[in-house]
């Protein structure tokens, strides 16, 4: 895995959230993933293929994602199946950014959601993994990618 | 009474034509059912016949004709024989009558009665219901003095609209609600279907015969050649005629169309209508009476129909319904003269009436009566399967050529077996139609059969085979197996492309693209072609709906199929290779591994199992420690970047005491970055990605190697975790390399004789120590052969190092015999370095400036190498020492040596 792919995704995401809610996400160190690193509330697993394998997930906490619900659909106090639903969106619409960006060369799978403490075999992404915090508006979350 | 023998003659002949009129029942029942029952309709019509004059000689005359027991019955004259001439000529006549009524039954209940229960129901006609209605009706007529209560009340039916007609009308009414309409003649919804008859002209051939037969039936009941015979015959064929053309008038418009049963059964009302009456009115008025015959005929089909009262011929519309209207137009057209019962218009038409409802009373109540019974014990009907079969053969056992074709043709609907083959009589229609069927089957059997075998093959293989158009469409047929290639039931009319989108690579797709078009061009040749085949074997990755891919191998081959000198279809053979592929990679893969790991052996090979785990387990602790620092977002910038710096620093300093140099080569370049970090004045977060990465390079070198050393442990089981032995020879090794690298000469002596002594809990960090203080010696203090000469030194350098324990400390002591800190260097260089100011360096003394050489950054190196110049190394020892809680002292003498003094508490750490 190159340091210009690992941009690309962050890329990708970082611009995600410019473009929706206007506030820039900004960079946190970036560090490799340890089996004690938690992940958050929600978590969108995208998997990859073609010249590279291995995956990608996006984790973030409730609160974030309420956030940019109400930039999308200005509405508050959304529902479980709502908020999946807008996670959903997001992630397709991410995962179709990161399409647009490496669909030549890489396979980028349809998202899926998880919520709660995620088994490592489900992420199946291949070490070393490298975890990116990415913070907006105060909100923590974290971009990991793990390509062989 | 006495007849003249032109009567008997006439009558006679009169005979004769009713009889034939049983020929034309056949003609019409036969011809109006389907062929596969025509057969058995034809036979019950001459079985009637047989049965009805047996009973009638043997019971039904007497019961009719006999001498009457109260109006009611006719009571002898049982096994008929004739004293007269006349009597024999009435008997024939009356038992065509008789048979007459009983052979209507057989065409309402056509296609599905049973051939056993249709004589049982005739005999009950011909024994019971005809002849104790006829003698009601008709009884003392061979004497000429009516004895039967109807006759004597004056009831007018001159040839049987009622007697004959309506009781065979009645019957088949009782019949039909016994055994229901025939299968499929009704839809759910109630809408009726027509069911054609199998031959028409033969049914119109039977019409005519009837209306023929009906100059004897009608002219005939005159029972004389008299001068009204003619008259008769004149307003039968009359009212025949008058009866078509109501019925066609009245019909046409309704149906739009002069349906052939309008003809057909509009003549037979007529001739029915006016056989009561003929004898006693007008042509006009047997116009009238056929006329209206005809139309009520066809008001009774239609009601029927809405019944769902199913009459195969329309027996009961023809003769008990234009019957019933015969018998009523005696009395509205009957001249009273002719009729001579002495009753006024409305006196006769109540007589009419009382024998039209006592027929209906009599032979539908019996008949329904005793036939339901009959059914209870044994069905009228036939089986639902020998109706669809046909009573043709399930009553008989004989078939027509039609129904061998028919059976074949759905022999061949149901088992799909083409070798079936029609049979061919010769020199007939059917047996032609089958010569020709057989012809086009045997073309289609051969064509079918390679077709089939085709198939079987795309059924069985398990390669991928499609055809695609120039546009990439897969044609209607492929392999079965593609299904389970692609995990999806949409192949056919497919897009070859779409298959393979979003399971390849964009870049690739874009290739086949071009590919495809260029395997359609003619022009090229396909030998070339086939070589630009982007695909030939290629990695798919399906989409598993769950966040990742199933990985498969496929392999490609394309075929031209050329039609017309065209390239009509691409044939593609598609395998599954990814069993070998995977074979192949983990074979691959093994190599690489093991490569990989020979490489690492060769570069670790000349370092001591047990040193090499000791690095390992504390570079591990130091990346893990780097790790730690870069995800805690609280540290702060510089100070993550420093902290990270030593730690990357002791793991080079590490590695290169082990002489593992491709370790301390990246262990350098992100000493180089983070040195970058540190020197920048904008803080930037990026810079961390190039060193997590390196991280990660660095930490997958360490798990390779350490997975690497547990196999070599595996084999060798004696290499102990805990043999700390190797310190004084790994710090000498170093020394050594280190000396190479410099030009320089130095031993170290290392006196504690046991670094077993050392507790396990602070080795790493004294082993640092040293490994710096080493690093330290050699580059800075220890001077280079020459020099030492100079000095009169020993040209070898020298390195001692004394450890025991003491008041549960451990006292490490350590002196090299070089040249000792050069004080005004070090202030000069801190000057420079702006660690101190002018003012503050004429005050300082000499243990101030010495204590200098610990704070980070600094180096009195001129430039960086692998060794020194980063000013690391003692900020290095001093931060292991202070986080030991120990104590460290220095004492430097200007051209001879340095030592230092080192406390460490043991139950420190």
């Amino acid at each position: 895995m190159t340091e210009l792919e690992i941009k690309g995704f962050i890329k990708v995401l970082t611009d995600y959230f410019l473009s929706v809610t206007g506030s820039p996400a900004n960079m946190g160190v970036p560090f490799i993933k340890e089996n004690s690193t938690e992940v958050f509330d929600y978590v969108a697993v995208i998997g990859i293929s073609g010249s590279r394998k291995g995956g990608v997930y996006f984790t973030a906490n409730r609160p974030l994602l309420e956030e940019i619900a109400r930039h999308i659909l200005g509405e508050t106090g959304l529902d479980d199946a709502t908020l999946y639903d807008l996670i959903g969106e997001m992630t397709n619409t991410i995962s179709g950014n990161m399409r647009e960006l490496f669909g030549s060369t890489f396979l980028i799978s349809v998202p899926i959601i998880l919520k709660g403490n995620i088994d490592e075999v489900v992420l199946r992404l291949k070490p070393p993994v490298y975890v990116i915090p990415i913070e907006w508006n105060g909100h923590k979350s974290h971009l990991a990618i793990g390509l062989e | 009474m006495e007849k003249s023998t032109i009567d008997i003659l006439w009558i006679i002949i009169a005979s004769t034509l009713v009889f034939i009129m049983q020929a034309g029942f056949a003609m019409v029942e036969s011809g109006l059912t389907r062929s596969k029952n025509s057969i058995n309709v034809a036979i019950k019509n001459l079985t009637d016949l047989g049965i009805s004059t047996l009973c009638f000689w043997a019971c039904g005359f007497a019961m009719m004709f006999g001498a009457s027991a109260y109006g009611f019955i006719g009571s002898d004259n049982f096994l008929f024989h004739p004293v007269s001439i006349w009597g024999a000529v009435f008997f024939l006549f009356q038992v065509m009558f008789c048979s007459t009524s009983a052979t209507i039954v057989s065409g309402a209940v056509a296609e599905r009665m049973k051939y056993s229960s249709y004589i049982i129901s005739t005999a009950l006609l011909s024994v019971i219901i005809y002849p104790i209605f006829g003698h009601w009706a008709w009884g003392g007529f061979m004497e000429g003095v009516p004895s039967g209560f109807l006759g004597k009340l004056g009831f007018i039916d001159f040839a049987g609209s009622t007697v004959v007609h309506s009781v065979g009308g009645w019957v088949s009414l009782a019949v039909l609600l016994i055994i229901g309409p025939r299968s499929g003649k009704f839809a759910e919804d109630g809408t009726s279907r027509q069911i054609n008859g199998s031959n028409i002209p033969i049914t119109v051939l039977g019409v005519m015969i009837l209306w023929f037969g009906w100059f004897g039936f009608n002219g005939g009941s005159t029972l004389a050649m008299n001068e009204t015979v003619p008259s008769i015959i004149l307003n039968t064929t009359l009212a025949a005629s008058a009866g078509m053309i109501g019925s066609l008038m009245v019909g046409w418009p309704i149906l739009k169309k002069p349906d052939i049963l309008l003809v057909l059964n509009g003549s037979l009302a007529g001739l029915v209508a006016i056989t009561a009456s003929c004898f006693a009115v007008t042509e006009i008025e047997s116009v009238i009476i056929g006329f209206v015959g005809g139309a009520v005929m066809l008001a009774a089909t239609v009601i029927l129909e809405k019944l769902k009262i199913d009459d195969a011929v329309g027996a009961i519309p023809v003769h008990l319904v234009a019957g019933i209207w015969g018998t009523i137009a005696v009395a509205v057209f009957g001249d009273p003269a002719i009729l001579n019962t002495g009753l006024g218009f409305i006196g006769q038409l109540k007589i009419q009436l009382i024998g039209i409802a006592s027929c209906g009373i009599w032979s539908f109540g019996v008949a329904f009566s005793v036939l339901f019974i009959v059914n209870k014990i044994s069905p009228l009907r036939v089986s639902k399967e020998d109706e669809h079969t046909g009573l043709n053969k399930t009553e008989h056992g004989v078939t027509t050529e039609i129904f061998e074709l028919f059976s074949v043709l759905e022999a061949q609907s149901r088992t799909g077996d083409l070798s079936l083959r029609a049979p061919e009589e010769p020199f007939t229609e059917i047996g032609q139609i089958a010569k020709m069927y057989n012809s086009v089957m045997r073309k289609l059997e051969s064509g079918t059969v390679e077709k089939g075998e085709y198939l079987n093959i795309l059924d069985n293989v398990s390669d991928g085979l499609i055809l695609i158009d120039r546009s990439g469409t897969i044609s209607q047929y492929h392999s079965a197996s593609m299904k389970n290639l692609f995990s999806t039931e949409l192949i056919s009319g497919k897009n070859f492309k779409d298959l393979l989108s979003s399971r390849i690579p964009e870049n690739v797709l874009a290739i086949l693209d071009e590919f495809l078009e260029i395997a359609f061009d003619k022009k090229k040749s396909f030998r070339i072609v086939e070589k630009m085949n982007p695909i030939p074997e290629i990695e798919l990755s399906f989409d598993n709906l769950n966040g990742g891919f199933n990985v498969k191998y496929f392999q490609f081959i394309f075929k031209r199929i050329v039609k017309n000198s065209e390239v009509s279809r691409l044939m593609i053979v598609i395998r599954d290779i990814t069993r070998q592929r995977e074979l192949s990679q983990e074979v691959e893969e093994n190599r690489k591994r093991t490569s990989v790991e020979m490489e690492l052996f060769y570069r670790i090979l000349h370092v001591e199992p047990a040193s090499m785990r000791d690095f390992l387990t504390s570079a591990e602790t130091d990346l893990s420690e780097i790790n730690s620092v870069m995800s805690e977002s609280q540290t702060e910038y510089y100070e993550r970047l420093n902290e990270i710096f030593r730690r990357i620093h002791a793991v080079k300093g590490d590695a290169d005491m082990l002489g593992l140099d491709f370790i301390a080569e990246k262990a350098q370049i992100m000493e180089t970055n983070v040195a970058e970090a540190l020197r920048s004045e904008s803080p930037s977060n990026e810079i961390f990605l190039s060193l997590a990465l390196k991280l990660g390079e660095i930490r997958e070198l360490l798990f390779k190697i350490d997975s690497l050393m547990k196999k070599w442990k595996t084999m060798h089981a004696e290499i102990s975790d805990d043999n700390r032995s190797f310190l004084p020879r790994a710090l000498s090794d170093l020394a050594a390399r280190l000396c190479e690298r410099h030009k320089k000469s130095v031993k170290v002596e290392f006196d504690s004789g046991n670094t077993e002594e050392i507790p396990s809990a602070v080795f790493k960090h004294v082993k640092d120590i040293l490994v710096q203080l080493v690093r330290n010696s050699v580059y800075h203090g220890i001077e280079n052969p020459e020099e030492r000469k100079k000095l009169n030194k020993d040209s070898s350098g020298k390195i001692a190092i004394k450890t025991h324990k003491e008041n549960g400390k451990l006292i490490i002591k350590y002196k090299d015999d070089g040249s000792g800190l050069d004080s005004d260097k070090i202030k000069q260089t801190a000057l420079a370095k702006k660690l101190i100011t002018e003012d503050d360096s004429s005050a300082l003394t000499e243990k101030d400036i010495f204590a200098l050489v610990f704070r980070p950054d600094f180096s009195t190196s001129d430039s960086v190498n692998k060794t020194a110049g980063r000013g690391v190394g003692m900020n290095l020892v001093k931060t292991l020492i202070t986080g030991l809680k120990g104590k460290i002292a220095l004492r430097s003498k200007r051209g001879e040596s340095l030592e230092f003094e080192i406390h460490i508490p043991i139950e420190a750490k």
